[in-house]
């Protein structure tokens, strides 16, 4: 019983160990916070490394950065804050942040001897317009929010939790999870390639689906009607079907992973 | 009154689950078109049995469960699945709907109206039509064929299986045909049917209730086919098989 008393206490620790130290064992490393608050409509975040958390509630955009920088020398760990910028700014009704660094760069070879991972935390008013993207180390989360989306992942999941709104939500190596407020009202698109989708609409669903995945099943709580533009062949690749009277477009596509429906 | 209400409910609920189960599989709708000649089902398949039945609408719906990658207890909980077997296809030119079955899948089922016209190929799986009126093409290696009451024309052929055939009226301009090689042939057709009949068996025997007139009499050689009219003659007739029984009956 003790042991696992032991075990339990020590599990946390072993987890924030392995956030810091994320890919490499170099041991030169730098923390910075950093928050910035403003008044915006549309937030456009393009990161490469970090996490992505949006959490609606207030009237402004209020960002939080914990930066982070790995280095395996100290001229590393400088060159690393030199080279690695986060840009913040506005542009009308728009927050941009964008992180820019030699990995931008056609014909970057990749080898640089540091990491910078920037993680955000961020709350906006629940209306804001989302752009979303990060590449490696973090997934992207989203709360609450009610305006449009359009949320890129690549090396990570993406979890969207009660919101309304359309868009796209797009990843490759991760999986993707939306539960909506409001069902959308325009097209819109649920993608991963290695990973499972899984999205709860509300009751009283009406769209037109298009799903395809290849390794994995597509359920759903509600009965379709297969129907649609058959002269290039219904499979399991490429599958058209009804929920209710339809006429809103949404897909479904991944290759390694089910894709679970759900309206209740 | 209220232990009833309870009863009901329940009775209802198992209804319901009932239901579900019965739709664990995609049903694909293919939608009537606005031609005027009727359509043409295709279906190619391997081990799938397949079976048509005919309703009053005009949609022709397939169904497929699935093979053996389909392990019911992989779906999850409340969830049934929407998407077609892998390696099935449904695809739709004009007139025609093709539909390609899954090599290892289980069976078939198509919901036709009943003016359509079949062509239905399996290798090791059973075929079954029921009710249509057009065109029947069934074709199958190492199962049976049951094609019944069917109005318009059948062709049905099949080597290590027997054909049961009930036809309720056959259309004068095209010839009928059943064929097997290992197995009997049992069938049915309207008393007053005007054909050109050839039987053929070689380690079997043939029966009929029809009044045949036989072309040469009844000294055929062995394996020879017997060639006769009945009613005077009109459509072309042909019944094959080599080890199994023959029986033509009047309806």
């Amino acid at each position: 019983m003790k042991r696992w008393a032991i075990i339990f206490l020590l599990l946390p620790t072993l987890v924030l160990a392995q956030g810091r130290h994320r890919n490499h064992n170099w041991s030169f490393e730098d923390n910075e916070n950093l928050r910035r608050s403003f008044t915006g409509r549309k937030l456009t975040l393009d990161n490469v490394s970090g996490y992505v958390h949006v959490t609606a509630g207030g009237g402004t955009v209020e960002v939080s950065v914990a930066k982070h920088i790995e280095a395996e020398s100290n001229a590393a760990l400088a060159q690393a804050k030199q080279e690695v910028t986060l840009d913040m700014s506005q542009q009308g009704d728009t927050v941009r942040l964008y992180v820019d660094g030699p990995f931008r760069h056609h014909g970057d070879n990749g080898h640089r001897g540091y990491e910078v991972y920037y993680d955000y935390d961020i709350t906006v008013p629940s209306n804001i317009e989302l752009d979303l993207k990060t590449i490696n180390a973090g997934d992207i989360v989203v709360k609450g929010t009610n305006g449009d989306f359009n949320i890129h992942g690549l090396n990570g999941g993406i979890e969207m939790d009660q919101v309304s709104g359309s868009g796209t939500v797009h990843t490759l190596n991760g999986q993707v999870k939306v539960s909506f407020t409001r069902n959308p009202t325009k097209a819109t698109d649920f993608h991963s390639l290695n990973g499972s989708i899984e999205v709860h609409f509300q009751p009283g669903l009406n769209a037109d689906l298009k799903y395809s995945t290849l390794n994995g099943g597509v359920y759903s709580d509600f009965d379709v009607t297969v129907a649609g533009d058959l002269s290039k062949g219904m499979s399991h690749r490429n599958m058209q079907a009804r929920v209710g009277t339809g006429g809103l477009p949404l897909s479904f596509d991944t290759l390694n992973g089910s894709i679970k429906l759900y309206t209740k | 009154m209220k232990r009833y209400l309870g009863l009901a409910a329940l009775i209802l609920t198992v209804a319901a689950t009932a239901g579900a189960q019965e739709t664990s599989g995609p049903r694909v709708v293919v939608p009537s078109s606005n031609a005027s000649q009727p359509r043409l089902v295709k279906v190619t398949t391997v081990n799938a049995s397949i079976s048509v039945h005919t309703h009053t609408g005009t949609e022709v719906i397939v169904e497929s469960e699935g093979g053996r990658n389909r392990r019911p207890e992989r779906t999850p909980e409340g969830l049934h699945r929407i998407d077609l077997p892998r390696d099935m296809t449904v695809t739709q030119e004009g007139d025609v709907i093709n539909v390609k079955g899954p090599i290892n899948g289980g069976p078939i089922s198509l919901t036709v109206p009943v003016n359509v016209s079949l062509q239905l190929k399996s290798v090791s799986g059973s075929i079954h039509v029921d009710g249509v009126h057009g065109e029947v093409d069934a074709s199958t290696t190492n199962a049976s064929v049951e094609v019944t009451n069917v109005s318009g024309t059948i062709v049905a052929d099949t080597t290590n299986g027997s054909i049961r055939a009930s036809m309720d009226q056959v259309d004068a301009s095209k010839p009928i045909s059943f064929s097997s090689v290992n197995g009997s042939i049992h069938v049915t057709l309207p008393s007053t049917l005007k054909a050109n009949v050839k039987v053929r068996t070689m380690n079997g025997s043939a029966w009929s209730d029809f009044e045949m007139k036989m072309n040469g009499g009844l000294n055929l050689p062995r394996g020879g086919a017997i060639t006769g009219t009945i009613n005077g003659g009109g459509v072309e007739a042909s019944f094959t098989t080599l080890n199994g029984r023959i029986e033509i009956r009047k309806k």
